[in-house]
């Protein structure tokens, strides 16, 4: 269960080293090379079978998001700084683990009867949150959480419903999930399969890949902002669970390739492989960083759908999951062919 | 079992209030071992009674078995789930929250949350309305139609966590937890002849009008009555109305409480050393004490409470050692019972 092992590890941007560990083990016996840069991103290569015109990579993040340790009061409750995008108001109520000794703490509120009207009808800012480890005191919450420790939810991997799978940080360990299962095929062209570091907190690990790499083709690996749900119009949702995989035109951060888009639309149609176009602009990825420190690089984003993402309890539909990953085999081994089509 | 290993027990049963009965049978199975005589009433309250050789009456111990919960209101065309709540909770701490359906069968479920994206900045700075919240099951109407139909309670999805020094946060420990304090307090009983008959009570229906504990008191018409439910364990945000945690069990002083039997308690206490703290509730108080107070023609009623952060939450947290001394504290008072009528005079 290759997804149940990366979500169930805990890599808060900055603090991916479980993840890498686990990812290196996977890929090594289908690696040609592997090197683990100064930011903990993994630049796996594989060689090709045939002549390699161009340098093609691939890529996914390890990061999650989370938060981090701030604080430890008087009273022995952990402050936080929040680590990625998390919108304030999953917070409260939620499980968490604190450092590699995965101490366990609650996100509390007080309870409903001690909240005056007023109080009820506001968000709680994260930056008022605490957690509670259970210590009595500053001195023994310090026995086991240091400042700087990161924070992960703690939500375990579960099949639910028709074909559904809930997990937290599907984004983007279902991409990642991909690119190990892409790595197990060969192909005619070299190959570059990139896993990379703090995408969550500004895409800071992809840029130092891209300048090294210089690659001329990139493809990201995403897990994405689904959002068809009650009170939502459709054209507000950029992408449909069950429609398979959803191919990006624009972002906050990078604009796809044409011809690279066309390339990935003409393999799904071909090959019977539904997919969909994403319909928003909204969020960014590490095709910003390939975009702009990789030189000549076009890119392109493939994604899977996915529900209630940033939150402990995010979900993807098996189907989009299996569709994606044989799209990307897809581009990969169809990939020889990008010399003549860009 | 130790206390630690009855609060997960008790925390890991599911029922909402109005469908305890799943959890009724299992308490029954806590209580059988340690009473002359157990059963489950018509409200599935679980009624266990040890029996005195030469009674000079009834002494009855209640906590309630029900937890707040959620309950199906309706089901989308895109099989989204609509509910309504039961008992008070924050809907604010409803979101990104795993739940459980007691439908035909128990399935999992998700409180979905909209994208930030699609939200106007208007609606990015307030709560979402309990209203505007949905459950996430992942099955599309036609199936969870099969599974799930309109009214079934929900719970929500528990995980037990030791957290540090003996706290244990897991959800339903309103009032569960009590239930514990009864088990550990018939097991200090084992052996020990008392001069009346004690009925220990897990009641149903507390969280909404407390149906459970009116049938039940009604029925067993006791002598004296100790309510044991959950106070507020003081929190970083909170500082009115709210009890140190680890320091000991909180005794309900005030207009609902009988007095002599009051000062009873608290003389069996000071005897053996246990420390208490007051809290002072100027009008009845919100649990079952209230009930019991005012049942037939009267009878005497305190109230142990204990601190509890987070309350009606899934998270909801204690300090074993508060569990303990409400468990000591009232096993020292039954102990101390000579003549029931002592206890109950002005």
């Amino acid at each position: 269960m290759l997804l149940k092992n990366l979500t169930d590890l805990n890599g808060v941007s900055g603090n991916e080293d479980k993840v890498r560990e686990f990812i290196k083990e996977q890929i090594t016996p289908y690696a040609d090379e592997i090197t683990v840069d100064t930011l903990g991103n993994i630049i796996a290569f594989k060689k090709g079978t045939g002549k390699s015109d161009l340098r093609i990579g691939f890529c996914a993040h390890m990061d999650e998001v989370g938060g981090i340790v701030s604080k430890i009061t008087d009273d022995g409750f952990i402050k936080f700084k929040p680590v990625g995008g998390i919108d304030d108001r999953i917070l409260l109520s939620k499980r968490v683990v604190i450092g590699d000794n995965k101490i366990p703490g609650v996100i509390g509120i007080k309870a409903i009867h001690l909240q005056e009207d007023d109080e009820r009808k506001k968000i709680v800012k994260q930056k008022s949150m605490y957690i509670d480890i259970g210590a009595k005191d500053k001195e023994e919450a310090e026995t086991v959480v240091a400042l700087g420790d990161y924070i992960a939810f703690d939500s375990e991997y579960m099949e639910m419903g028709e074909g559904k799978i809930k997990a937290k940080a599907l984004d983007d360990r279902v991409g990642c999930a991909i690119l190990i299962e892409a790595m197990k095929h060969t192909y005619e062209n070299d190959m570059y399969f990139c896993f990379s570091t703090r995408e969550e907190i500004g895409i800071r690990g992809a840029g130092v890949i891209a300048y090294r790499l210089q690659l001329d083709v990139a493809f990201m690996v995403e897990g994405t902002i689904e959002a068809h749900l009650p009170f939502v119009k459709d054209y507000d949702c950029p992408t449909f669970m069950g429609r398979g995989p959803a191919v990006f035109h624009i972002d906050g951060g990078s604009i796809s390739n044409k011809k690279l888009i066309n390339y990935i639309c003409g393999l799904a149609e071909e090959n019977g492989v539904s997919y969909q176009h994403r319909q928003s602009g909204a969020g960014g990825n590490d095709a910003r960083a390939f975009t702009a420190n990789g030189g000549s690089c076009a890119t392109a984003v493939v994604a899977v759908p996915c529900r209630y993402i940033h939150s402990p309890v995010s979900m993807i539909d098996e189907s989009d999951y299996k569709a994606t990953a044989e799209l990307v085999r897809l581009m990969a081994e169809n990939s020889y062919k990008l010399g003549g089509i860009l | 079992m130790g206390i630690s290993e009855n609060i997960e027990l008790l925390s890991n049963l599911h029922g909402a209030t109005g469908d305890e009965y799943p959890a009724a049978v299992e308490v029954k199975k806590l209580f059988d071992p340690l009473c002359d005589e157990c059963s489950i009433d018509k409200m599935y309250n679980v009624i266990g009674i040890k029996r005195s050789k030469n009674p000079q009456g009834k002494l009855m111990i209640d906590a309630h078995i029900d937890e707040v919960g959620l309950m199906v209101a309706d089901i989308d065309e895109n099989g989204f789930i609509f509910f309504e709540t039961l008992g008070g909770l924050d809907s604010r701490t409803l979101l990104a929250q795993e739940v459980v359906i007691h439908g035909r069968r128990d399935i999992p479920g998700i409180i979905g949350i909209m994208p930030v994206h699609v939200l106007s900045s208007e609606e990015k700075d307030k709560p979402i309305p309990r209203n505007k919240m949905y459950i996430d099951t992942g099955y599309s109407a036609d199936e969870i139609k099969k599974i799930v139909r309109l009214s079934d309670t929900i719970t929500l999805k528990n995980k037990t966590l030791h957290l540090l020094g003996g706290r244990i946060s897991t959800k339903a420990q309103d009032d569960r937890t009590s239930v514990a304090v009864i088990v550990s307090v018939l097991e200090q009983l084992k052996g020990v002849e008392l001069p009346f008959d004690l009925y220990v009570v897990a009641s149903t229906q507390e969280e909404e009008g407390h149906g459970g504990a009116i049938v039940a008191t009604y029925d067993i018409e006791p002598d004296l009555a100790i309510a044991i439910d959950v106070c507020h364990g003081k929190s970083p945000d909170a500082s009115d109305g709210v009890f140190p945690m680890g320091v000991g069990t909180v005794l309900a002083k005030g207009p609902n409480i009988h007095p002599g039997m009051l000062r009873a308690v608290t003389d069996a206490m000071d005897k053996v050393g246990i420390s208490y703290s007051f809290n002072i509730h100027n009008i009845r108080t919100g649990t079952n004490a209230a009930i019991t107070q005012i049942s037939r023609c009267g009878i005497p009623s305190v109230l142990f409470a204990l601190p509890l952060r987070y309350m009606h939450t899934c998270i909801e947290t204690v300090d074993v050692a508060d569990v303990q001394a409400t468990a000591d504290g009232i096993t020292a008072f039954l102990k101390s019972i000579e003549k029931v009528g002592d206890v109950i005079c002005y």
